[in-house]
């Protein structure tokens, strides 16, 4: 009986978690449409063990599951940025300029030069303190600070964008 | 008649018939009603030596009425104060396209009073933005057709519009409707662009007009040819257009859109891609031509760095030599000489770091 009760547990679940990212429909498809080239997350299939492995270390015992979630959490976060990278409204800019009008597909951002000095800001500025510059002084919108979740989205996408780029901190 | 040169010029005969008693109708009608810039063929005139002159181009405003807009309408303010100055003053002012954000009827009447400034006379050409909710109406009703042609001082100037989506003629739907959704702003998920074959028979119907060895300039807001897709830098009938300009022996490009320095020759076709007032464009990631030569990465704190105006000189033997000035920067010029010796010669400045 009580093993019956556990697999029923499990099952819903799953069934939540699966219901959480319905495959084809939802505003995140139609991103997957729009921008069809946006590289996915690392494959770590490779972490996955059978169930009753033994094997040692932290990243034993994953199963194909866990890390399907896993890519499928960050390419949700990577897409979300994608949206709001392209829309102008997003970002609160009431001049129509969105990111993608000045950075066509994230270009000229070179997320993997940050950190840098900016004179401009006056600090060492992670990716995050452009985000927010370019979205008050570029696209005249919003102020978005450093957990606001247009910026976590869009840090996600400009960095899926320089997949495979060499980490250059301080490039200028 | 066998081999490519024969096959093209049949398919460009077989395309262009189809419209173009329709088209030489369309001009006739215009002429009747008085239109400044008719584009039925007048007669055609005897080729000669060009007197050298030059034109002063201005492009890519993307003006909106909105105030917090203001970096886009100061730049369009210095860019028509600068070619005012211009000593001595350019025979007349492009306007290469893009005038206001999103096409928006109220933002296009803005950049028509502030282009109203300009001492020398206007030409015009339509840009996407420009079309981008109604299909061009709000522009046609400011400035006229959006496709004519003049002759001056022995060159042959011939204004297409190039931002036709593919597919916009024959489609309703394809219309050049704003797109639905909170992506609306970004315009590089729509249609590739075209001349079209209405086009081509028009800028045909243009050439009629004079002898092979008339130096031509074509102006347009896209570059008339397949640079990259994905940032809608791509004529889907480009080589139909380069057909129509083949025979003719001394032709130039000048172009918009791109928001960056470009030079490209094909065949015996010359490109001059012009830089805007608004923003600068990253370097597309393909399909830039081996011609063209990156500029110092456009600095981000500086919202005028990597724009300007530009100006095209015609020299005697009809080629063109076109400067980028570049606003914080030394102009930089392209002449026809290094396109038509493929780069060994009078090679522009090169930038002194590479781009990520």
């Amino acid at each position: 009986m009580a093993m019956k009760t556990y697999l029923i547990a499990i099952s819903i679940v799953v069934g939540v978690s699966a219901s959480q990212w319905p495959t084809g429909s939802g505003a995140d498809a139609e991103t997957r449409r729009a921008f069809p080239s946006i590289p996915k997350p690392h494959d770590n299939r490779d972490v996955v063990v059978d169930g009753n492995s033994t094997a040692p270390g932290s990243y034993g015992g994953y199963s194909a599951t866990d890390v399907a979630a896993w890519e499928r959490e960050t390419y949700k976060l990577v897409l979300e940025g994608a949206r709001v990278f392209h829309d102008a409204t997003a970002i609160g800019s009431d001049i129509g300029v969105s990111c993608g009008t000045c950075h066509p597909d994230g270009s000229g951002t070179h997320p993997e030069t940050y950190p840098k000095y900016q004179v401009q800001i006056g600090r060492a500025a992670l990716l995050r303190d452009m985000i927010d510059w370019c979205s008050r002084q570029s696209a005249r919108g919003a102020a978005l600070g450093a957990d606001d979740p247009r910026t976590r989205a869009l840090e996600a996408y400009l960095t899926a964008q320089r997949q495979g780029a060499t980490i250059r901190y301080g490039k200028h | 008649m066998t081999g490519p040169d024969s096959a093209r010029a049949i398919d460009v005969a077989r395309v262009d018939r189809r419209s173009f008693l329709r088209v030489v109708s369309a001009g006739v009608v215009g002429l009747c009603a008085g239109g400044t810039e008719p584009f039925a063929a007048p007669a055609a005139s005897s080729p000669g030596r060009v007197d050298a002159f030059r034109f002063a181009v201005i492009a890519d405003a993307h003006l909106s009425v909105d105030p917090r807009n203001d970096r886009a309408e100061k730049a369009l303010l210095r860019a028509v104060a600068e070619v005012n100055a211009m000593d001595p003053q350019p025979d007349f002012v492009v306007f290469g396209g893009d005038l206001a954000r999103d096409g928006r009827k109220d933002a296009l009447a803005f950049g028509a009073r502030i282009l109203k400034a300009v001492k020398a006379p206007v030409r015009m050409v339509v840009g996407d933005h420009d079309r981008h909710l109604d299909g061009g109406a709000a522009w046609r009703g400011l400035f006229g057709d959006e496709e004519y042609a003049w002759t001056h001082k022995g060159v042959r100037f011939v204004v297409v519009n190039g931002v036709r989506r593919v597919g916009e003629a024959t489609s309703a739907a394809t219309r050049d409707p704003a797109p639905p959704g909170p992506l609306h702003a970004d315009d590089r998920r729509r249609a590739a662009f075209e001349v079209g074959e209405e086009g081509r028979a028009r800028l045909a119907v243009h050439l009629a007009a004079v002898t092979k060895e008339t130096p031509v300039v074509v102006l347009s807001h896209a570059p008339l040819y397949k640079l990259h897709r994905g940032w809608n830098l791509w004529t889907e009938d480009a080589e139909a257009v380069h057909a129509i300009l083949a025979p003719f022996e001394n032709v130039t490009v000048v172009h918009a859109h791109a928001h960056q320095p470009l030079a490209h020759r094909i065949g015996t076709i010359d490109f001059h891609g012009m830089i805007a007032t608004a923003f600068p464009l990253p370097r597309p990631p393909e399909g830039v031509p081996s011609l063209s030569f990156p500029i110092d990465r456009p600095n981000p704190f500086n919202p005028a760095d990597g724009c300007g105006i530009g100006w095209v000189r015609i020299a005697a033997d009809g080629t063109a030599d076109a400067t980028h000035g570049l606003w914080n920067r030394e102009p930089i010029t392209v002449t026809g000489r290094y396109l038509r010796r493929a780069g060994t010669e009078d090679r522009p400045p090169r930038a002194r770091r590479p781009s990520y």
